[in-house]
């Protein structure tokens, strides 16, 4: 039974019984919805990969049917250091819109919370090991209610792998708040806080969860 | 090479009736193979306050469940736990919860938690807490619908005031020592209710 469309009645189309565009289309845009509203995670922006290194990336043309965002990501950074900070921020808004803390733990230290402007996330730096494979960091960012006019809610997790042992592992959790501007998230912006590169390889997609 | 619905050939007349099998076999495939984390229930604003909340009815056909909020509490302070109770349980010596906190004037905390549900903690702003501040909050049920007591994972952060300095993030998780599918969640606010304006909706993986 039809769940999510209206059937083609019997009867329907023109004297000849020919049905036309106005038969189907519906039906199509329906369907179509379906897709958006079961699919989950639908994907918005397939996998990107960098060809050349960039210091910021930006990501436009969000639609607001969208209520929730989530960007995955391989990330590395091109300062001469083992770790640097991956900077998120929304449709061009400035530091002052953000409230953000950082928290990163490896198996020698563990840091207290960082609070920070923009909504920072700690990723691999440039002197952080690169054979025999170069490694990148893993990031999910997930963004709540990206349509909303009030307060826009963001929690990250992932790695940083500084140096090739274990101890040389830090786990990150950030979270932090787009707030003050009222419009939906159009956009969403990359870069570093240390003003250095994205290197080649690195790579991200978004993901959106319907209404 | 169509594989989810029977296509048309040429020469058969097209009757309503062809036509909307084709449809039927398209929105079958559709709801049998959704994308990871399709929504059970769709995104729910409350406009007033609530002592609870119930998602009943809970197919037992998933193997994940993910249960997002974003929820403040009308409890007068800055912070109130979080309760939620598989199946409307309240027995505490069936349910473990262990978390850690970070903030940025507190170095890591380990909690281990024991109140009539799983306890997430003081994950939840307040009315003392910054007005408009809600606290997002992931809760993930593995395997929900198994015979084995039942594994969660959280995570969240609370806000209780306009500045960085006024951030905590959660992260958690444990175990409800029941052996049913979880069929329904009830969710509440341990001391106050969910204040206007909270929202929440389940999804699902299978």
């Amino acid at each position: 039974m039809a769940e999510f469309y209206t059937p083609i009645q019997s009867g329907a189309g023109n004297a000849l019984a020919h049905f036309g565009q106005e038969n189907f289309n519906p039906i199509f845009e329906d369907l179509e919805y379906l897709i958006y509203l079961r699919s989950g995670w639908y994907k918005l922006l397939d996998w990107v990969t960098l060809g050349t290194a960039s210091a910021l990336v930006t990501i436009t043309g969000i639609d607001t049917r969208w209520r929730h965002l989530k960007l995955m990501g391989l990330f590395r950074s091109s300062l001469s250091a083992t770790v640097d900070n991956l900077s998120i921020s929304f449709s061009g808004a400035s530091e002052h819109y953000y409230n953000s803390i950082r928290f990163h733990n490896s198996s020698t230290s563990t840091a207290s919370g960082t609070a920070a402007a923009w909504i920072n996330h700690r990723i691999a730096g440039g002197t952080a090991p690169a054979a025999p494979a170069i490694v990148y960091s893993p990031v999910i960012v997930d963004i709540f209610n990206a349509p909303a006019s009030t307060s826009r809610y963001v929690m990250v997790r992932g790695y940083a792998h500084s140096t090739d042992t274990d101890s040389g592992m830090t786990a990150v959790l950030s979270c932090g708040e787009y707030r003050g501007e009222t419009g939906a998230i159009s956009s969403i912006s990359l870069s570093l806080s240390s003003a250095s590169n994205l290197t080649v390889g690195s790579m991200y997609a978004l993901y959106g969860l319907d209404k | 090479m169509a594989t989810l619905y029977t296509p048309l050939v040429d020469g058969v007349p097209g009757t309503a009736a062809l036509f909307n099998g084709v449809f039927q076999e398209l929105e079958d495939s559709f709801l049998a193979a959704p994308g990871a984390f399709a929504s059970v229930t769709s995104w729910a604003t409350l406009s007033g306050t609530a002592s609870s909340i119930t998602i009943s009815s809970i197919p037992g056909t998933y193997k994940v469940l993910l249960l997002r909020l974003l929820a403040r509490s009308t409890q007068a302070a800055t912070t109130d736990t979080l309760l939620i109770r598989p199946n409307g349980n309240t027995t505490s010596a069936n349910m473990y919860t262990r978390r850690v906190l970070f903030n940025t004037s507190t170095t890591l905390q380990t909690q281990e938690a024991s109140g009539s549900g799983l306890d997430l903690g003081a994950i939840l702003p307040g009315a003392s807490a910054a007005s408009s501040h809600y606290a997002p909050i992931d809760i993930y049920f593995f395997d929900y619908a198994g015979s084995n007591p039942k594994q969660f994972l959280y995570e969240g952060y609370t806000h209780t005031a306009d500045a960085a300095a006024n951030m905590t993030r959660h992260f958690g998780g444990g175990v409800w020592k029941g052996t049913s599918a979880i069929s329904s969640i009830e969710f509440l606010p341990g001391s106050g209710s969910f204040a206007s304006g909270s929202a929440y909706a389940l999804y699902r993986a299978n």
